[in-house]
């Protein structure tokens, strides 16, 4: 059993290339976060995430699939990836895509650590 | 759908919180008042530092008490207000587990406590996570989360124990980590009073 969340989150960055990784609770509450978040307004992305999540189970409602197991968001200068981790979200953020065979397979490795802490 | 965190407290923030003639707020069923964190804090040092080292132990659990029949009665006065109801009650799906979300963000939008839940295992264990809260910033050499323990056990009261106000003591609060030590966040954990610690 890893020691403590942080560990397992600076790890996971350590890894797989990824710049910064935030917890997120469903409410949108930031519980944790590790790696370059710079100026980045926590709050801001805590809620950015909730409601995302909303969404994202929404059309899964709507559409009548299974609870969603990853959220992939590419942009031109960003790759966003969110996991479900217990009862909170984990958000993985690098500065572009081409290690996302490398986050997928660390998050995978990673996330049954985090599920005993949230 | 469950409780938008960011909703409430921008919400809350624009109710009016005005004192009456005796300096009390009347607002959530209940009268709050309005003094600086550091005369709690120098009050809980002060007393801290007059017990004997072999009743330390025993002013800790006082303090913690005091905060627990606060948060308890407090709580309760806050999840059955007219403004929780406006406010939180629309987004609540998941039950005891969303009210309780709806506390922590009334408790940080009050600036009692920026904090919120970690982990939850429905009337057995909570872990919440703090920051900025009161007492981070003293640096006592121990941990002295006393109010967010005593209200984060009672707000666990309120949710999974017996209705108010016939519970009160069926879960306890540990804290495992604190600002006032160093940590970069303060962790209580939540626990049944009967079982073992």
């Amino acid at each position: 059993m890893a020691e403590n969340s942080t560990q397992i989150l600076q790890d996971l960055i350590n890894s797989s290339g990824a710049r910064a990784a935030v917890v997120v609770a469903r409410d949108g509450f930031v519980i944790e976060t590790a790696g370059m978040l710079g100026s980045l307004d926590l709050d801001t992305l805590g809620a950015s995430v909730a409601m995302l999540l909303t969404g994202a189970e929404s059309m899964g409602n709507e559409l009548r699939i299974a609870a969603f197991h990853t959220l992939t968001l590419e942009a031109s200068n960003a790759m966003i990836m969110c996991t479900p981790v217990g009862d909170a979200l984990l958000v993985v953020l690098a500065p572009d895509s081409k290690t996302l065979g490398m986050i997928r397979l660390q998050v995978k490795k990673h996330v049954p650590q985090l599920v005993q802490f949230f | 759908m469950t409780v938008q965190r960011d909703v409430v407290v921008k919400k809350l923030a624009d109710i009016k919180a005005v004192g009456n003639e005796e300096g009390l707020i009347p607002a959530f069923n209940v009268l709050v008042n309005n003094l600086p964190a550091a005369f709690w804090n120098t009050f809980t040092v002060r007393m801290m530092e007059a017990a004997p080292a072999e009743r330390k132990q025993e002013m800790e659990d006082a303090l913690m008490h005091c905060a627990n029949v606060c948060g308890y009665n407090t709580g309760y006065g806050i999840i059955t207000s007219k403004e929780f109801q406006d406010v939180v009650t629309p987004m609540v799906t998941e039950g005891a587990k969303d009210v309780l979300r709806g506390a922590y963000a009334v408790f940080t939008a009050w600036g009692w406590a920026k904090s919120g839940i970690a982990q939850i295992k429905e009337g057995e264990r909570m872990v919440v996570r703090a920051m900025d809260y009161y007492e981070a910033d003293m640096k006592p050499g121990y941990m002295m989360g006393f109010m967010v323990r005593g209200v984060s056990a009672a707000f666990f009261d309120l949710a999974y124990g017996e209705p108010y106000p016939n519970g009160g003591n069926t879960f306890r609060c540990e804290q495992v980590k604190g600002m006032e030590v160093g940590d970069p966040f303060g962790e209580f954990v939540v626990t049944r009073t009967d079982s073992p610690s």
